[in-house]
C-alpha cells in the first residue's frame, strides 16, 4: 500500500504535507512556535507577592531593559509569555536550521495556540519541518465552547482537525497532544478521545503530565492502555528527573533534598512509553520565593537514563513558551538544545554520537512515522 | 518599619497610561518608573544616605568619591562592585578555554536583545559584554540602586580594569549615591605592563607601595579623586601578585584603609595570603575577602556523574573568618561561562551556606554585593545591575531564610560603615 508521499511505508504529516520519516533529520520533539502563555499567568499570577516592588507593569513590553527582571521572573508581563510574531520566530527557527536542525513538533494546542497559519510560511522559509499537532491544553485554559463536553465531542473536533486541518486551515496535524492539569472529568474524556485517535490514525501522542497526586504518569498510562493504545506511540513530556522543594525557603536547611530521580522516568519507558526532556530556557520565579536550578541536575538525569540503556525512548526539546525564552527575547530559543545540551551530553559527559543520533534523529522519525 | 525592603510599588496600571507612553520603547521604562512612582523609595534613599544609623563617627571618616563622608552616612552598601570598567581580560583569560561553538556571535558585536541570552551563558564572547564604559548609563545603574534605597557603592576596579575616576565622582555627584574607589592591583593578567608579572622582580614592593600610596594621598590619574580603599586580585599568586598583595597589606597598616582581596581560584591560597597580610602589618580585621567559595566545586563532568558533589560549605569561609578577617558575597548576575565548562547550577546552594554562616553568629563579618562586571550584568542590558541587592540578595535572606533585621542591618550597614571607615 502506498502512502500520501507515493511511496511505500511509514510518513511523517508536516506544515507542508507528508513526508518520508528519514528526510526529518535532527528533531526538537517538544516546542512551541507561535504561542499565548496568557494562562499560566493567569494561573500564577495570585501569587506574586503584594509590594514586590518590582518596576515592571503586566503591559511592558520585553526589551533589553527590563528583560534581566523578566528572566528571573516572567510572569509579570504578558509579552514575556507570548511568541506572537511570524517574523521573529522565523528567526528563531532559521538558528535552529543553522545550528543543524531540521523538524520541530509544534505542541501548541487551544488554551495555549495562537495561530497555525504561520507553521506553513515558517517551514518554506526556513526549510525546517514543522509537525503541528491536534488537540487540549489543561482545561482552565479552554475557550468555553469545548468545557463539559463527551469524549465523543472531544474526539469528533480532533478528527476533524485531522481530516481538514487545524485552527480553519488546511495545515493538517502529524501529531496529537494532550496536557493536564487536574484530570478532571473533561480532561479524561479529551485523553480518551486522543488515545482513540492514537490506536486509529497511529498519530503519536504527546502527553503533559498532571503534577497533582492520584493522576500521575502512572494512572495516565491506564487510561491509555484502556483505550487499547499502543505505548510506543506515546511521549510524556517533561519527564521529570529531579526531585526537589519548590520553595527556597524548604531546601535552605534541608540541600539534601535536591536529587537526581529517574525512577519515574524508567517506570514509563518500561510500560513502553517514550520520554521527553527539555533543556528549558529560564523561566524565573525568584520573587514567588523559588529559585533557579540551573540544568546540572537536569543534564545529570539525562545521561543516568542513557547509561541505563533507554536512549531508545527518549526524546528531547526546549519547549520554548514565551519570549524571553527566544534568542530575540533574552535566552537562547531552540538553540539551547545544539548550544548547551548536545554539547554538554557528547563533549562533558561523553554520550556516545550514537546515542545522541537515536535520541535526536531515529527515535524522533521512528515516534512521528504513521 | 523596615528599613531594608525595596521601594514599595508604585500606583501603576496600564489602563492609566497614555497610549504615547503604552507604544514607547521600554527604554527608560524601569528608570522611569523608580524615579517617578515611588516616592517611597526615594525618602528610603535619603534616609540611607543621611541618618546616622546607630554608627558613631568617632573621628573615623570613609574617603568617597565626593570627599571624606561620616560613617553614619554611608547607609546600606554594595561592597562588591565595578562603576567604570574594562574586563576584558576575561575573555582574553578565559577564550582559550573555551570549547567549539557554532552560536550566531562575534567578538565585536554590541550587546542587544538578540544576543544578550548567549552572553548571559557566554560572557566573555563578545568585549561589549564585558565593558562598563557609558557614562550616562552608569550614572543610570547608581540612580536606580539609590531610588531602591542604596546609599554606597565600594567600587572594585583599579589600574588596568578602572575607566576613569573622575567619572565616578560625576556619578555620585548626580545621583547621591556615596562611591568609594578602590587602589591596587587586579591579577596579573590585568594589569598594566609595568605591575605584569614579567616586570615584577625589577619593580618590586616599593614601586607597587608608590602607586598605591599616590593613589590614597594625592588621588588617582591626577583627578583628586582619593581611593578610600585598597585591592587585591589573586589568580596564579606568582611574584607580581605577591608583591601587589605585599604592598597593598602595608598600605592598608599605613593608612587604616579596609582591603579586599580576590580569590580568582578559590580560597587555596587564602591561608598563604593571610600569613603575608599578617607580615605585613595589615589588620586582619579590616580585610575582605571576595569570592570565597561558598559551595564544593567539582568539575563539569564529575558533576555531571554525580550532582550531591555541588553542595554548600561553609569550610573555607569559616578558615578565613577564624582569622578575623570578613568575606562579601555577590548576588551575582548572570555571567555564565558554559563553553568554559563553568556550570550553572543557580544560587541556591551559595546562599544556604550564606545562611548557614550568619546562622553561627558570622553576621558581623560578612558584607554582599552584586559584582557587576559588564554591562551584560546593568539592570538596562540583561541583568539586574547593583539593585539586585534588592530584588534578590534582600529578599531571599529576609523572606525565604527568616534571617534578622539585625543581623541584615550588620551584613548591609555597620559592616560597611566600619570597614570604609578610617581615623
Amino acid at each position: 500500500m502506498q502512502n500520501e508521499t507515493g511511496r511505500a511505508g511509514k510518513t511523517v504529516m508536516t506544515a507542508l504535507g507528508p513526508i518520508a520519516p528519514e528526510e526529518l533529520g535532527f528533531t526538537s520533539m517538544h516546542e512551541h512556535v507561535m504561542f499565548q502563555g496568557a494562562v499560566l499567568a493567569r494561573r500564577m499570577r495570585e501569587m506574586i507577592p503584594a509590594g514586590h516592588g518590582l518596576p515592571i507593569d503586566a503591559d511592558d513590553k520585553v526589551s533589553l531593559e527590563n528583560v534581566g527582571l523578566l528572566l528571573n521572573n516572567s510572569i509579570m508581563a504578558w509579552d514575556a509569555l507570548v511568541q506572537d510574531d511570524e517574523d521573529v520566530m522565523a528567526g528563531e527557527v532559521q538558528d535552529f536550521k543553522d545550528a543543524g536542525g531540521g523538524a520541530i513538533v509544534e505542541v501548541s494546542v487551544p488554551g495555549i495556540q495562537l495561530a497555525t497559519a504561520p507553521m506553513r510560511n515558517i517551514s518554506r522559509r526556513t526549510g525546517v519541518h514543522i509537525v503541528v499537532s491536534t488537540g487540549f491544553y489543561t482545561w482552565d485554559s479552554w475557550p468555553e465552547e469545548f468545557r463539559g463536553l463527551g469524549v465523543r465531542e472531544y474526539k469528533r473536533h480532533m478528527e476533524g482537525e485531522i481530516r481538514h486541518g487545524v485552527q480553519g486551515t488546511d495545515i493538517r496535524p502529524g501529531s496529537l497532544k494532550i496536557a493536564l492539569e487536574d484530570l478532571n472529568e473533561m480532561e479524561e474524556n479529551a485523553l480518551r478521545a486522543a488515545a482513540q485517535l492514537c490506536g486509529e490514525t497511529g498519530l503519536p501522542l504527546t502527553i503533559h503530565p498532571c503534577l497533582k497526586p492520584g493522576a500521575d504518569q502512572i494512572q495516565v498510562i491506564r487510561i491509555l492502555r484502556e483505550e487499547g493504545v499502543d505505548l510506543g506511540r506515546v511521549v510524556f513530556a517533561h519527564t521529570p528527573v529531579v526531585s526537589r522543594p519548590g520553595l527556597f525557603r524548604d531546601l535552605i536547611d534541608n540541600p539534601g533534598l535536591v536529587k537526581v530521580t529517574t525512577e519515574l522516568a524508567l517506570r514509563i519507558m518500561d510500560e513502553g512509553a517514550n520520554c521527553s526532556i527539555e533543556f528549558e530556557n529560564p523561566l524565573g520565579f525568584e520573587m514567588m520565593g523559588r529559585y533557579n536550578l540551573g540544568d546540572l541536575w537536569k543534564t545529570s538525569g539525562i545521561c543516568k537514563i542513557i547509561e541505563a540503556g533507554y536512549s531508545g525512548q527518549l526524546v528531547l526539546g526546549n519547549d520554548c513558551c514565551g519570549r524571553t525564552m527566544l534568542r530575540r527575547g533574552g535566552a537562547l530559543g531552540y538553540l539551547r538544545l545544539m548550544g548547551y545540551g548536545l554539547t554538554t551530553l557528547r563533549d562533558v559527559a561523553g554520550v556516545p554520537e550514537s546515542a545522541i543520533r537515536r535520541i535526536t534523529v531515529e527515535n524522533p522519525a521512528r515516534i512521528l512515522a504513521h | 518599619m523596615d528599613k531594608l525592603r525595596a521601594g514599595a510599588p508604585a500606583g501603576r496600571g496600564a489602563a492609566e497610561k497614555p497610549a504615547a507612553e503604552k507604544r514607547a520603547v521600554a527604554e527608560g521604562q524601569v528608570a522611569k518608573k523608580l524615579a517617578a512612582g515611588n516616592p517611597a523609595a526615594v525618602s528610603q534613599a535619603a534616609e540611607n544616605r543621611g541618618a546616622a544609623g546607630g554608627q558613631p563617627s568617632d573621628g573615623r571618616a570613609a574617603m568617597t568619591v565626593c570627599g571624606p563622608v561620616a560613617p553614619g552616612e554611608i547607609g546600606l552598601a554594595s561592597m562588591s562592585e565595578h562603576v567604570m570598567y574594562d574586563g576584558g581580560f576575561l575573555r582574553e583569560r578565559l577564550l582559550g578555554r573555551l570549547r567549539p561553538h557554532s552560536l550566531p556571535i562575534s567578538e565585536g558585536d554590541k550587546l542587544c536583545l538578540e544576543n544578550v541570552g548567549i552572553l548571559q551563558k557566554n560572557c566573555v564572547l563578545a568585549w561589549d559584554a564585558l565593558r562598563q564604559d557609558d557614562e550616562a548609563a552608569m550614572q543610570k545603574e547608581a540612580m536606580l540602586f539609590g531610588r531602591l534605597g542604596g546609599g554606597a557603592i565600594l567600587d572594585l576596579s583599579v589600574c588596568g580594569t578602572r575607566l576613569g575616576a573622575a567619572a565616578l565622582r560625576r556619578i555620585s555627584e548626580a545621583t547621591g549615591v556615596r562611591i568609594v574607589a578602590s587602589s591596587g592591583f587586579e591579577a596579573a593578567d590585568a594589569r598594566p605592563a609595568e605591575f605584569s608579572e614579567a616586570s615584577a622582580g625589577s619593580a618590586g614592593v616599593g614601586a607597587y607601595l608608590a602607586h598605591i600610596r599616590r593613589e590614597i594621598g594625592e588621588g588617582i590619574d591626577g583627578t583628586g579623586v582619593r581611593a578610600g580603599h585598597v585591592y587585591a586580585g589573586l589568580l596564579d599568586f606568582g611574584p607580581a601578585e605577591e608583591c601587589a598583595l605585599r604592598a597593598a597589606a602595608r598600605a592598608c597598616g599605613e593608612s587604616g584603609l579596609s582591603m579586599t582581596v580576590k580569590l580568582w581560584r578559590g580560597a587555596g591560597c587564602a591561608g598563604r595570603a593571610m600569613k603575608i597580610l599578617a607580615e605585613e602589618g595589615a589588620d586582619l580585621a579590616r580585610v575582605i575577602f571576595a569570592n570565597v567559595p561558598l559551595t564544593t566545586t567539582p568539575g563539569f563532568a564529575d558533576a555531571l556523574r554525580d550532582p550531591t558533589l555541588y553542595r554548600p560549605d561553609t569550610e573555607s569561609a569559616k578558615a578565613i573568618l577564624a582569622r578575623g578577617c570578613s568575606i562579601s558575597y555577590e548576588f551575582s548576575n548572570m555571567m555564565g561561562l558554559e563553553l568554559a565548562d563553568v556550570y550553572n547550577a543557580g544560587d541556591w546552594a551559595p546562599i544556604s551556606a550564606l545562611v548557614a554562616l550568619i546562622r553561627e553568629g558570622y553576621a558581623a563579618q560578612i558584607v554582599v554585593g552584586t559584582g557587576c562586571a559588564g554591562k551584560i550584568a546593568l539592570h538596562q542590558s540583561g541583568g539586574e545591575g547593583f539593585c539586585r541587592l534588592f530584588y534578590r540578595g534582600i529578599p531571599v535572606l529576609r523572606d525565604a531564610a527568616g534571617v534578622s533585621d539585625y543581623a541584615l542591618r550588620l551584613i548591609m550597614r555597620r559592616n560597611p560603615a566600619t570597614l570604609l571607615s578610617a581615623r
